[in-house]
């Protein structure tokens, strides 16, 4: 898959990334553990502005994930530079999930995202658009699948509506709040005007601003 | 996106009593029993918690609870779209499933020069359906 390979850092220079994806629940660990030791418990889990400070990547979130049936192709995908092979952001994610919009289309739904603060790279110089590469895995998960780039999220209510904003940025729309969304098997999945879409003509609009850092 | 903390505590709460402020309790249920559940009733949980967003209300942590206590083949699977399949195929691959059955059935009676008795056809039906699935 076309994933990002390069992500800018100060004075023009570029740094050399990579993505390694997991399929099932043993291959996330090693993924999960190495966020964990290396980003979340030094420079995230202190952190309460944050909203993925209390996040458990070592229990609720690969086992749930892989526990919903591999019809709705979990996920599971990190970005890590090469140089020192260091993590830089985290995604879990469902590739089979119900579009919004027709409910018999596939779409990936993006569980969850997190990316490596600044302060993680004390002393070496600080990738650039982290956050951006990070959800950008998910889009190219999307469009490589029976998905072909539709993909929705959920902005967690912690980021308030700075999120929102950051969201639109980064070119995707959200949903009103009116519309109907695809719900658990059990209860409703409540629509609280923080959700986000990508159509399959977008992702491409959106894929293709990072197009420069992918060759 | 994610599913707040409050949300894997609560249903650990209302599927096994555990007290939903202590971490590690919470931790442990997901660890332990969660994983001793069924595997329809573990993605029938995964999927209650995937669709939350907030702590969700009693009547839908109620209505789990009754569903996960189902025996495992009384739990509905879930929604998926059909990969690369468009609504119109998989009608088709359910009426491929019928006729294969029906065959089955006639073949069975014919062989048997009875008919196949009811629990027997179940468990067919029960198998195929594996197949397919």
């Amino acid at each position: 898959m076309d994933f990002v390979r390069y992500l800018p850092i100060s004075k023009g220079d570029q740094i050399e990334v990579g993505v390694r994806l997991a399929e099932s629940r043993a291959a996330a660990r090693e993924l999960c553990e190495r966020w964990i030791t290396q980003v979340h418990e030094p420079f995230i889990e202190g952190d309460a502005i944050r909203a993925d400070a209390d996040w458990d990547w070592d229990v609720e979130i690969p086992l749930l994930t892989f526990r919903i049936g591999m019809r709705r192709r979990p996920r599971m995908l990190q970005l890590y530079a090469i140089d020192g092979d260091f993590p830089l952001g985290m995604v879990a994610l469902l590739e089979n999930e119900r579009w919004i919009a027709d409910r018999r289309r596939s779409a990936s739904f993006l569980w969850y995202l997190s990316g490596a603060p600044a302060s993680a790279f004390e002393g070496r110089p600080v990738p650039k658009m982290i956050t951006a590469a990070t959800i950008d895995m998910a889009v190219t998960i999307s469009l490589n699948g029976a998905a072909d780039g539709r993909l929705w999220l959920h902005a967690a209510p912690e980021g308030g509506d700075r999120l929102l904003e950051w969201y639109k940025e980064r070119g995707l729309e959200q949903v009103p709040q009116t519309t109907k969304l695809p719900g658990p098997l059990v209860g409703p999945r409540r629509n609280d005007g923080r959700y986000f879409r990508l159509t399959q003509s977008r992702a491409r609009v959106v894929s293709a601003r990072l197009n420069e850092y992918r060759t | 996106m994610p599913t707040p903390r409050r949300a894997f505590a609560e249903v650990a709460h209302t599927l096994a009593g555990v007290d939903p402020n202590d971490k590690a309790a919470v931790r442990d249920f997901y660890e332990d029993r969660f994983q001793k559940y069924s595997k329809a009733a573990q993605a029938l949980i995964s999927d209650f918690l995937i669709g939350q967003t907030a702590t969700p209300s009693e009547t839908d942590l109620q209505a789990l609870k009754k569903a996960v206590s189902r025996p495992a083949r009384q739990i509905p699977g879930l929604f998926a779209p059909p990969i690369g399949a468009s609504g119109q195929a998989v009608r088709k691959q359910a009426s491929q499933r019928t006729d294969y059955l029906n065959e089955q059935l006639a073949l069975a009676k014919a062989a048997k020069g009875r008919p196949m008795r009811k629990a027997a056809r179940k468990r067919q039906i029960a198998a195929q359906h594996k197949e397919f699935s």
